[in-house]
């Protein structure tokens, strides 16, 4: 459970880091992310190339932003199992051969898991890599001046402030159960009911001390929580790369 | 129960990202027009979607099995907000997860946002647990409302993921198998969550009678029927059209790009596309039978050598990067 | 500065939690609240920035009577720093939060800027501006949160358990960094030994009324005043007792 907030730290941390990656101007950063995203998942069942070739994208980004991939990819692992399950599935229904090396034949199944392997690979890395690379609160920022609505964009806001304050609470209340059950490993199931209706009321609790509180401060439902960034030339240019870089790999593969 | 990016085709992906935005567009309008109390809301609304996330780090003992689950939350934030505000924070909450913890891909949103929050919170929540309690509220309808609304909004759930997962065509698993895989499977998750849902509120009933009752009779609790045919019908139709769409062409996802920001299929005529990438390999070709597609649906052997290579480029190319700044770094 | 007369409040009209409570302080006193658990204080000074509804009698803050029109008004003049810091820092950064307060009040960013920096600088906090909340620890968040209520330059400062969750150095910071603010004060806390640093005058509440109202160093000193009312000596009373004896 502290693992939440120690994994949280550990992006963050890499988010406040300062090269040209991360100066790059947020949104663009998005853009870019969902393009490539879009792009790596559109290739067929059977296409090893084009998922191979993009892997030069976060690679690369890596290198740029200082980023290092081994954080990256121990977060990779936890993603792994449905797409896997998908793909053994394929494994199993596909045993016609696609290729022949020297003798030994490789399947569509066998071909299909790896390409869906890699674009687990390939999409969660890019996600990831956004979130070393950008500090929350400019993305936050960036969901308002789209004009997303201020509803939205607070309770967004407020979940990733409280999510570490109320781990850390439900975090204490499972340990001290713990330690006066000794022979349990976890939260016994009929306790279960009382246990996170406890962990409820004492958050709504919290939620109408954390209204008040801002309330005094003078706050009401359309101030603006986020400080805004300009978007400047060299920005345009990331994109313009980005984007063209993407576009000529996928037209090769 | 996310779906991943990988699992998804462009075309399923951007649709139900536009079903899912047209149900966030939906609901906030709703919680602005019913609501005077909206901004006493957003606190409340904050606090429970972290809440989501601390529950679901408390492991329990499922009975009569050795393994641990923990649960996922829609319809309990659906009795403890209201339909609209809860469907709008489980939203965030999935925002988050897709960008902080990489559940779920930001592709995947829609996907997750309707499978999660559209289903229990703004289909469920007022077709079946909300007609269950209106003749009030005690312990007995509380409970029954609680795991039939937890169990139907997972079976559902379940159901739109084989859906998605099959329309993109991403696993050769027949209909039939993964249907007998996954919903049995759900059920049980179902049971489970449906009952810890159920102790939950009645605990929460039985402390603080005031938090469900102000929700629960509320008028904001219980759609109308024509608005739930209207908001299926139209859900049908965008689906049915993105699938027709995707059974004609199978545009690829830059293509489905395009086409989004024009609005125009002409502009793109796979022919376009296929001449300039035919240009460019001329270039670069330089492997000799390399082949743009090769007849059996995969790329030919010589496209995925073509693909390491550019791979291996980047990597060096990476590697270098690096050792020169580790000798910056160390001057 | 602060008057109540007959003042009863509650959570809601059936029940008053403060009982006809009557308190005049005068501009640039330092006062302390106290009392056992559950007495009223929190509530008492959520009352004065009209967070708990008045069922009777009526308050003046900063010369403005408590009533829904003149509560931004009066939350701007009467800065309340809450007994815990994490129901008050909810931005992104520490900046953020400091910048909240002025944002919210219409101030320009340039100003918003200036304005957080200084108060940074006299709190020694500017080094924490760009860091998350809840990675400070208990002591800096405490800086944190007042930096943010101060910011606003309320004439009046309502703390509520200002020495919770701090370790030794980091009380002692506070307590003199309070001791060098102009503002009136109004303490609520369980520190007594805090109270009798910084306040010259103290109100005892007991089940929501006033006990006692007086001299800080007489009535913290009357032992069987203050058991009659759930509270004890404070330490370095004690102590000084011990010897004398």
């Amino acid at each position: 459970m502290r693992l939440v907030s120690g994994e949280l730290i550990k992006l963050e941390s890499l988010a406040e880091q300062d090269t040209f990656v991360h100066k790059c101007h947020p949104a663009i950063k998005i853009i870019v992310t969902f393009l490539f995203i879009i792009i790596s998942v559109s290739g067929g069942r059977y296409q090893l190339a084009s998922p191979i070739a993009l892997l030069a994208y976060p690679w690369l980004l890596s290198t740029l932003s200082a980023t290092p991939l081994k954080i990256l990819h121990q977060r990779f692992i936890w993603a792994l199992p449905f797409p896997v399950f998908a793909g053994i599935a394929n494994l199993i229904f596909e045993q016609a051969p696609l290729y022949t090396l020297g003798g030994i034949s490789i399947s569509y199944g066998l071909v299909s898991l790896i390409v869906l392997v890699l674009k687990t690979y390939l999409t969660v890395i890019a996600v990831l890599l956004l979130l070393a690379t950008t500090r929350w609160q400019d993305i936050f920022a960036v969901c308002e001046r789209c004009h997303i609505p201020q509803i939205f964009c607070q309770t967004l806001t407020l979940i990733y402030r409280y999510l570490a304050v109320l781990t850390d609470e439900a975090w204490r209340m499972y340990h001290s159960y713990l330690l006066r059950a000794p022979r349990k490993k976890a939260i016994h199931f009929k306790d279960m009911g009382t246990f996170c209706g406890q962990l409820i009321l004492r958050s709504f609790d919290r939620a109408s001390r954390l209204y008040a509180a801002m309330k005094c401060r003078g706050w009401n439902s359309s101030s603006s929580v986020a400080s805004k960034q300009p978007l400047v030339f060299s920005d345009l240019v990331y994109l313009f790369c980005s984007l063209c870089a993407v576009i000529v790999l996928t037209a090769i593969f | 129960m996310h779906m991943a990016d990988a699992l998804l085709s462009p075309a399923v992906g951007l649709t139900m990202c536009a079903v899912s935005a047209s149900a966030c567009v939906y609901a906030t309008k709703k919680i602005k027009a019913e609501n005077e109390l909206e901004e006493q809301q957003i606190p409340l609304m904050g606090v429970g979607g972290a809440l989501v996330f601390a529950a679901q780090m408390i492991n329990f003992t499922i009975p009569l099995t050795g393994s641990s689950g923990h649960i996922g939350g829609g319809i309990l934030l659906a009795v403890l907000l209201g339909p609209y505000p809860s469907f709008l924070t489980i939203v965030a909450v999935l925002v988050i997860q897709a960008l902080f913890f990489a559940d779920g891909g930001l592709l995947a949103l829609g996907c997750n946002i309707f499978n999660m929050g559209v289903i229990p919170c703004l289909l469920i929540y007022p077709l079946l647990f909300a007609p269950i309690i209106k003749k009030g509220v005690n312990k007995h309808r509380l409970t029954t409302a609680a795991i039939l609304s937890v169990v139907v909004s997972l079976q559902l759930g379940a159901f739109s993921v084989v859906m998605e997962t099959l329309l993109s065509g991403v696993t050769a698993l027949p209909f039939g198998t993964f249907i007998t895989l996954m919903q049995p499977i759900h059920l049980a998750i179902g049971i489970v969550e449906g009952l810890i849902t159920a102790a939950i509120l009645v605990f929460v009933y039985q402390m603080r009678p005031e938090m469900l009752d102000i929700k629960l009779k509320g008028k904001n609790c219980g759609l109308s029927l024509k608005k739930v045919v209207a908001i299926l019908a139209v859900i049908t139709v965008m689906a049915g059209g993105a699938l027709s769409l995707y059974a004609s062409q199978n545009p690829d996802g830059l293509e489905w790009a395009i086409m989004g920001v024009t609005g125009s299929e002409q502009l793109i005529a796979n022919d376009t596309v296929h001449k300039v990438s035919a240009r460019i390999q001329q270039i670069t070709a330089f492997l000799p039978d390399y082949s743009f597609k090769s007849q059996n649906g995969g790329t030919s052997i010589s496209g995925i050598i073509g693909a390491a290579i550019t791979c291996a480029l980047a990597g060096g190319t990476a590697l270098i990067i690096k050792h020169k700044r580790q000798r910056k770094n160390q001057s | 500065m602060l008057k109540t007369t007959d003042l009863c409040a509650g959570y809601n009209m059936a029940a008053d939690i403060l009982h006809n409570l009557n308190i005049s302080i005068c501009e640039g006193e330092c006062v302390a609240i106290v009392g056992k658990n559950g007495a009223g204080k929190s509530s008492l000074l959520l009352t004065l920035v009209g967070i708990v509804a008045i069922n009777g009698g009526n308050i003046k803050v900063c010369g403005l009577d408590v009533t829904k029109a003149n509560l931004p008004e009066i939350r701007k003049r009467a800065g309340l720093v809450f007994q815990n810091p994490d129901d008050q820092l909810f931005m992104p950064t520490v900046y953020d939060d400091i910048a909240f307060g002025p944002r919210n009040y219409g101030c320009s960013e340039d100003i918003v800027k200036s304005t957080v920096l200084e108060i940074a600088s006299q709190f020694d906090i500017s080094e924490l501006l760009q860091r998350n909340a809840y990675r400070l620890s208990g002591g800096e968040k405490r800086l944190a949160a007042l930096a943010a209520v101060l910011v606003m330059q309320p004439q009046l400062l309502l703390l509520d358990e200002p020495s919770s969750f701090l370790d030794p150095c980091a009380r002692r910071r506070l307590i003199d960094l309070l001791r060098d603010l102009p503002q009136t004060k109004l303490i609520a806390t369980h520190d007594l030994d805090l109270a009798l640093d910084l306040c010259q005058r103290v109100i005892i509440l007991n089940q929501g009324s006033i006990a006692a109202d007086g001299n800080c160093q007489e009535l913290l000193r009357d032992q069987a005043l203050l058991n009659i009312n759930g509270l004890e000596l404070p330490l370095s009373l004690m102590n000084y007792q011990i010897s004398n004896i």
